[in-house]
């Protein structure tokens, strides 16, 4: 779901910039107030862990696969803000160290990836928790919040038709309007990268569950 | 001090090629770029050229054979997208390859030190994840069920996560015993 540079005009990453800006100024500083005063260290282990989910290729029934981001697991378990913070620290690195993303539309991927999936995936699990069956609020809450911020994507991608053209009107950034990305973009990722999302966020969730009890029953024994 | 400056360069020079509205600048931008980027022209190249590639090609070679169809002319629209897209990625790549990213953002004392922290942990991660794919590698005579590899998945995602916050304890004591507190 990565926006590469030179795609996206300034007239929408610098406004997304301004916007981002200080909601990750906000992240950060409930993250600290969250995670006391081991934050530096927990925030780093995170963003390494919201790193490390991306290298996992997880196979989805169909014959196909792909990689979670893993915002519902962090959402899921430290809260929407610091799995925000996490997941656009990742992206940051991701462009500036390693080149990966790019810069300019840093605070789009931001917004979409860290922040609306990260709130999308927190509120889906807060609303149907035991409502439904675990396995299903866990697997909702993970393909929702990518959707979500599938759904960012494709309007970032889908206006800029809109805000570039040359000299004879064809499209100078990305070509293809909102009647293009919406069902490209939102479209796979109902069907397959949400699946994934879903698939990670139920087995880490589920597994953490069983490692968590079998830990109390083993301290109760003792 | 310096890299701070080249950091506010490389932001200013992002925004003005991403403004470029024809290929016959970003050919300019190219040229200059291949010259500063002296003998890593060819690393640098063919990274950005990977990293370009995949969305790039995909996107303005569809849009292009559209316009072929329509029989418009798809020639500007190929070469200033893919070239805009490529010399930003190049410049990033330059500007990684020779500024102290660290330095660069050290106007924040918080986010220089959350930056070393974090991506310290990011290559023991990718080291401790090529090792935990060639050990089940080594260890799987036969292709494993669906199950299998969905018990697998789960146990290294979550393996990944506890180790973590293990560490992250870890590593917490071992700052405050060498006096780092922030």
């Amino acid at each position: 779901m990565h926006i590469p540079d030179g795609f996206i005009s300034p007239s929408t990453y610098l406004p997304a910039t301004v916007a981002a800006i200080p909601l990750l100024m906000i992240a950060f500083k409930k993250t600290k107030e969250a995670i006391n005063d081991e934050s530096f260290a927990f925030l780093s282990s995170l963003t390494a862990f919201s790193f490390v989910i991306m290298m996992f290729n997880i196979p989805i029934p169909g014959g196909t696969s792909g990689h979670a981001i893993g915002a519902a697991i962090l959402a899921i378990m430290f809260g929407p803000w610091v799995a925000a913070f996490c997941i656009s620290l990742t992206l940051f690195i991701q462009a500036l160290v390693f080149g990966d993303g790019g810069l300019s539309v840093f605070a789009i991927n931001s917004l979409a990836m860290g922040f609306v999936a990260s709130f999308a995936a927190f509120y889906v699990h807060k609303l149907l928790n035991n409502r439904l069956n675990n396995s299903i609020v866990l697997f909702l809450s993970g393909w929702s919040g990518i959707v979500a911020a599938s759904f960012v994507v494709a309007v970032a991608l889908g206006i800029q038709p809109l805000l570039g053209v040359d000299s004879v009107g064809h499209p100078i950034y990305f070509p293809f309007g909102l009647n293009v990305t919406i069902p490209a973009v939102v479209g796979s990722h109902v069907l397959f990268f949400g699946v994934v999302e879903g698939f990670a966020t139920m087995l880490v969730m589920k597994f953490i569950a069983k490692i968590s009890n079998q830990r109390t029953n083993k301290e109760v024994v003792i | 001090m310096k890299a701070k400056t080249y950091l506010i360069l490389y932001i200013g020079a992002l925004i003005a090629i991403s403004m470029c509205k024809s290929y016959e600048p970003l050919l300019a931008v190219l040229a200059v770029l291949l010259v500063m980027s002296g003998k890593s022209v060819l690393v640098i190249g063919r990274r950005s050229l990977i990293l370009v590639a995949l969305f790039s090609l995909f996107i303005t070679l569809s849009y292009s054979v559209m316009l072929y169809l329509q029989n418009q002319p798809f020639w500007n629209y190929v070469l200033t997208v893919n070239l805009r897209s490529f010399d930003m990625v190049f410049l990033t790549l330059l500007f990684t390859a020779r500024v102290n990213i660290y330095e660069a953002v050290a106007f924040s004392k918080d986010l220089s030190f959350l930056l070393v922290l974090s991506v310290s942990k990011i290559m023991t991660m990718q080291r401790a994840f090529g090792d935990y794919t060639d050990a089940l590698k080594s260890r799987t005579l036969k292709k494993p069920t669906r199950n299998q590899i969905y018990d697998y998945l789960g146990s290294a995602i979550a393996g990944f996560l506890d180790k973590n916050i293990r560490e992250s304890k870890e590593n917490f004591e071992a700052m405050k015993s060498r006096g780092f507190h922030v």
